[in-house]
């Protein structure tokens, strides 16, 4: 139905992102697209649909249903934007438009391309389509704007958005990835079913691979704008013949348990007992008593030394809450958390105790844990002036340049900013933070989640690395089970801010039920 | 020597890049500001003319060579005197931002950090202030103490404070959760570091372009001020109050008021076109 030929796509006349790629997508076939972050998948995606900007070149054939769709005039090709061809994009909290009621929303592609449809026909197709991806009450959701809805619901919205003309190909770039475990699941099932109900192809572009594996019945293998393999999921997930698509599977987390274990006469790191952590309400008027609301729940752990340790839980269950709780960062909190180190007990909760450095923060967006003014050099030696303990820069710049070998950077990056940074370079100068501070536990918070697999595996390999040489412990927290099974030795999880740890068994059934 | 000449050369070269990289809108801009603090920095040393020396035989001559921008009623060369009085204009507008500005940053900055019920408190003192209207608070100051130059600066530069804290504390709200303060705070920095060394340098680029906004209002506010002839006092010139002066002559010398009025608009459009540049 839709076949590419050397589809070449360049920005401003000089860098081809694109190289000369085809591809084909059969009727009512679902297409994986898998490759890193600047592989080119997204671009692709646009070109297809034909929402590239102005200042981007696109040659080759795009041949649709028979007829080329480069060739087309921008007025005729709009014909095709929305109603044989549609798009879900990724970010479902900014695709839709915040000022605009639901129904306006769905209305308006049929108010363009549906031109002889009567308003009353409009809204039966409106409340239809909604029902088809799955709003109940549809009524009462018209009236609603985008913020009053969760974010699983407005991608279904945006869904319905898609489907409302009836389309024959959907193009999907990365729309689970901003959604929780849950959510995915059950976005994906309704894919499916709405592409096998209504004969619709869909491209279906994705880093996660364990979910193209699972939902596409073709997948390509993109790489820096070539098309590197392509075949089924089976052929390319268990005999992948190139050595990128290789490297590219050997990096997905497979779960296996951690194989060393404590020998179980480890110190106690940190001791958390009946730890709550609250946040204020908002409140209407400000004479109103202030309400507070408990995230994390009267959590009790124990850490030992050298120990990783997972947190796993659904988003919004607390995680994030606690560790910043721990760390002293959110002030509201009751219980007692209490660090030991060296014969020294230290309570974390006492504004006044001396305890900085001790305990550390990775944090899960690469982007923004770094100050983006300063150069690396000057973040990593902040913490070092702040001790004053090495007194001539040019000690500390000693002492910068150890530390960033340790966490596999060149002594030239302590001369760059942020922005110069990948996103894996700059969660290694992250790690290189809590190191030259001497911190004896990290708290892990996402570290990997925003990362590219083959960066991903590096980084949590980096961590294992130095977690194994220098014997601090880790909190690692993860949504990803398998990441969590081969990194730690033992797993908590976290439901509605309650915590318990799993069992061996739990641990390793887990692998089953997923 | 050597050393003296390679900075130099890469500091050239650094200012090339920085160029380069402008918008046009922004080059154009600089190149207007380059050009007016070209003058303002000559006015100090040399002038065609004394532009308070008066001559009774050369009264509303039009332009010529002798006199660029022709006189006025008392024979005074009016491109020394717009000269001159862009010298006032500029100083008094700097002024002006300056104190905006810095107090402005101080004052946001803090309370946007702290928050809570301070932050409450400053910010409803700030809005009775920004109500207050600024030209109404200069007249008061100036009624009080008298006219001058100084006096001008202080009154409007305080009148210029609320705006910039609102925009400083909307800045460092956005910014006081970020990953990287809390990391700093982890890293035992104390509060008032935090904001002036790890904060602050995020805020400058929104800073910047409320400062060239903020210009352009001062530089309005002292003509007007100066219009009314409250600001500078004569026979000191600034762009307002010649323009004051010319306007009886509108018919029959329109040079003396185009001159002024000329600059005033070149000396606006630079920092406009600069701001501009720098909100995209």
């Amino acid at each position: 139905m839709l076949e590419v030929k050397n589809l070449r796509v360049s920005f401003d006349d000089s860098d081809e992102v694109v190289h000369g790629i085809d591809f084909e997508i059969g009727e009512t076939e679902i297409v994986g697209i898998i490759g890193e972050s600047g592989s080119g998948k997204s671009v692709t995606a646009l070109s297809c649909i034909g929402l590239l900007k102005d200042n981007a070149t696109c040659t080759g054939e795009i041949i649709f249903k028979g007829k080329d769709l480069n060739k087309l005039s921008d007025e005729e090709r709009r014909a095709y934007k929305g109603t044989e061809i549609t798009q879900i994009f990724q970010e479902p909290l900014t695709s839709l438009n915040p000022v605009l009621t639901i129904w306006h929303q769905l209305e308006e592609p049929l108010i363009l391309h549906r031109k002889n449809m009567s308003p009353a026909d409009r809204k039966k197709r409106v409340l239809q389509a909604m029902q088809q991806v799955g709003l109940n009450d549809p009524e009462e959701l018209l009236d609603c704007y985008p913020h009053e809805l969760s974010g699983g619901m407005r991608q279904r919205v945006m869904i319905a958005i898609g489907i409302i003309c009836h389309p024959s190909l959907m193009i999907a770039d990365e729309p689970t990835t901003a959604l929780d475990v849950n959510l995915q699941d059950q976005i994906l099932a309704l894919l499916k079913r709405i592409s096998r109900d209504h004969h619709m192809s869909i491209m279906f572009i994705s880093h996660n691979m364990s979910i193209v594996r699972n939902f596409c019945d073709r997948v390509y293998v993109m790489h820096k704008g070539n098309i590197v393999e392509t075949g089924t999921p089976d052929e390319i997930f268990f005999d992948p013949k190139e050595d990128y698509t290789k490297k590219l599977i050997g990096s997905i987390p497979n779960g296996k348990l951690r194989e060393d274990s404590l020998k179980g006469d480890e110190k106690t790191i940190l001791k958390v007992e009946d730890f709550s952590v609250f946040y204020k309400q908002q409140k209407k008027r400000f004479y109103e008593k202030t309400v507070l609301k408990e995230v994390v729940k009267k959590v009790s752990f124990e850490l030992h030394e050298g120990e990783m340790a997972g947190l796993v839980g659904r988003s919004g269950c607390g995680k994030s809450t606690l560790s910043l709780g721990l760390l002293g960062l959110h002030k509201i909190t009751k219980g007692s958390v209490f660090f030991e180190h060296d014969g020294k007990k230290t309570n974390m909760l006492d504004r006044h105790a001396d305890k900085h450095g001790v305990m550390q923060m990775v944090f899960q967006d690469p982007y923004g844990s770094l100050n983006p003014k300063k150069k690396i050099g000057w973040i990593l030696a902040e913490p070092l002036r702040m001790k004053g303990e090495l007194k001539t820069s040019a000690e500390r710049k000693q002492r910068v340049h150890e530390v960033l070998q340790e966490v596999g950077l060149d002594l030239s990056y302590s001369r760059r900013y942020p922005s110069d940074l990948s996103g894996g370079q700059r969660q290694r100068v992250c790690i290189a933070v809590a190191l030259i501070q001497g911190a004896r536990l990290i708290i892990a918070d996402e570290p990997v989640s925003a990362l590219d697999v083959t960066v991903q595996k590096q980084i949590l390999e980096l961590i294992l690395d130095i977690q194994r040489r220098t014997g601090i412990a880790v909190l690692f927290i993860s949504h990803d089970m398998n990441i969590v099974r081969q990194m730690c030795h033992r797993i908590f999880h976290m439901t509605d801010g309650k915590l318990n740890e799993l069992t061996p068994e739990e641990v390793s059934d887990d692998i089953h039920k997923k | 020597m050597k050393k003296i000449k390679r900075f130099i050369v890469t500091r050239a070269k650094g200012f090339k890049e920085w160029f380069k990289q402008r918008t046009v809108t922004e080059r154009i801009g600089f190149c207007i500001l380059f050009l007016i603090m070209l003058m303002v920095l000559i006015s100090f040393f040399y002038l065609p003319y004394d532009p308070t020396k008066m001559d009774g035989t050369a009264k509303l001559k039009g332009p010529s060579p002798s006199h660029l921008f022709g006189t006025d009623n008392f024979g005074r060369d009016v491109f020394s005197r717009v000269m001159s009085g862009l010298q006032d204009t500029v100083i008094i507008a700097l002024g002006i931002v300056a104190i905006g500005a810095f107090f402005g940053s101080v004052i946001g900055s803090v309370t946007g950090y702290i928050g809570g019920l301070f932050d409450e408190a400053v910010m409803r003192i700030n809005d009775a202030m920004t109500a207050f209207p600024s030209m109404l608070l200069a007249l008061v100051v100036i009624s009080v103490w008298g006219a001058g130059k100084y006096k001008v600066i202080i009154a409007l530069g305080i009148a210029f404070i609320p705006s910039f804290v609102r925009i400083v504390r909307g800045e460092m709200l956005k910014l006081k959760d970020a990953d990287y303060v809390d990391s700093a705070r982890l890293m035992g920095v104390p509060t008032f570091r935090i904001i002036y060394r790890h904060i602050f340098p995020n805020i400058m680029p929104t800073l910047l372009s409320a400062i060239a906004v903020g210009f352009n209002n001062a530089v309005l506010a002292e003509s007007g001020l100066s219009y009314l002839n409250i600001g500078v006092t004569p026979p000191e010139a600034s762009l307002g109050s010649m323009l004051s002066d010319a306007q009886g002559y509108l018919l029959n010398a329109p040079w003396y008021a185009l001159a002024p009025g000329f600059v005033m608009i070149i000396l606006i459009l630079g920092f406009s076109f600069v701001s501009e540049g720098r909100t995209k």
